[in-house]
């Protein structure tokens, strides 16, 4: 495919950084608009992305997933029924991309984001530093790190406001890696339609997975419930050129286990206040 | 469905035994269901050549199970998984 690039956002993700190259400067301005990524301009680029879209292609539905329904074949991908597809040679970090340009406007752009948390672990050092993404809110609460998790409505995104006090490294997505003994939680620029982010990063203090409650209560969970809760939450660790298989599943209760032998994992139910953080001071012993 | 029917494993499910549970998840990362501990030793025994009937004697062998109504527990319990796909049932 031919790509005619105009311009390019570049994004950090931990160590990561993935370079859009976008076929028009309103395009890539947008972008950096959107994920407001602080990367330097000594810092390589570590996998390339050479965008083309599809406006004029056969209208596709727009899937929810595209991790699901991903085929991959000899160099070429196809994602969320073609709406996303490209070449990719394993190894290469390059990317030749064509977008359904619905994708790249309004809210489906969190969509187009699911590639890039494929890109994201297309980088060989996520593999090895065991790094994964996690649909969380973040939040470094006196020097310590905590990840809210749960599915979509559990109230990431209020906890994420109801912590405004605190550095919040992000209400849907965060980073967690296994680094030198410990584990860690740290910002991502995804989801730029949260703009106060702070780029930071913390040890990771504990795990909530959340729900609304009538008041606020927290209970530590057995290891089957934390580990079957984190793997719907955790993303899958696939990159580009690998779709879905038994073994990615076996790779997130991995991930799950490993976090729960460094980290507690607890429910945590919450009402609209910040009261809970009260709660998470007397059950977490954090010392103000 | 009879006690001489032969339990055979579908393998189209990823399964992680955590402490005593047993849980399938499907491709999407979904739980699709999960065994407690006697469930889990159940599980454990199908090798796709043990009957119903051998399936109970090891059940019966291995824990203090009453025995009225216990076949009828078990049946119940092999037709729920071949409900949701975890096992077929070889007649």
């Amino acid at each position: 495919m031919d790509v005619n690039n105009e311009g390019a956002c570049r994004i950090k993700v931990g160590s990561t950084v993935i370079e859009i190259q976008c076929p028009a400067r309103g395009l890539a301005e947008r972008f950096k608009r959107y994920f407001r990524s602080p990367v330097e301009e000594s810092d390589t680029s570590t996998i390339a992305v050479f965008l083309d879209t599809d406006a004029n292609g056969k209208r596709r539905r727009i899937p929810d997933s595209l991790f699901i329904g991903k085929s991959v074949e000899k160099g070429f991908f196809t994602m969320g029924g073609g709406v996303l597809r490209g070449d990719y040679v394993s190894g290469k970090m390059d990317v030749k991309l064509r977008v359904d340009a619905r994708l790249l406007s309004g809210r489906l752009v969190r969509i187009f984001e699911q590639f890039l948390y494929q890109a994201f672990y297309s980088d060989p050092v996520n593999r090895s530093r065991n790094s994964f993404l996690i649909h969380a809110s973040g939040v470094i609460h006196n020097g310590k790190g905590f990840v809210f998790t749960g599915p979509s409505g559990s109230g990431k995104s209020t906890i994420a406001k109801l912590s405004a006090e605190n550095p919040v490294l992000n209400d849907e997505i965060c980073l967690v890696t296994f680094e030198g003994g410990r584990v860690w939680v740290s910002y991502t620029p995804f989801n730029g339609f949260f703009k106060k982010k702070t780029e930071s990063r913390a040890p990771l203090n504990a795990v909530f997975l959340i729900s609304h409650g009538k008041k606020h209560s927290i209970l530590r969970m057995d290891h089957a419930k934390a580990s079957t809760a984190l793997l719907q939450q955790i993303v899958p660790p696939i990159g580009i050129d690998e779709a879905i298989s038994g073994d990615t599943i076996s790779r997130i209760f991995d991930l799950a286990e490993s976090l729960q032998k460094k980290v507690p994992v607890y429910g945590l139910a919450f009402t609209r206040d910040a009261g809970f953080w009260n709660e998470i001071d007397r059950v977490c012993g954090v010392d103000r | 469905m009879n006690m001489k029917s032969i339990p055979v494993k579908q393998d189209c499910f990823t399964v992680r035994v955590i402490d005593d549970e047993t849980i399938f998840v499907n491709e999407k990362g979904d739980m699709l269901h999960s065994l407690n501990e006697t469930g889990s030793f159940i599980w454990s025994r199908i090798d796709g050549k043990t009957t119903l009937e051998g399936l109970l004697g090891l059940l019966r062998a291995e824990y203090d199970v009453p025995a009225a109504g216990s076949a009828e527990d078990l049946t119940r319990f092999l037709g729920e998984l071949e409900e949701k796909g975890i096992v077929r049932l070889l007649e």
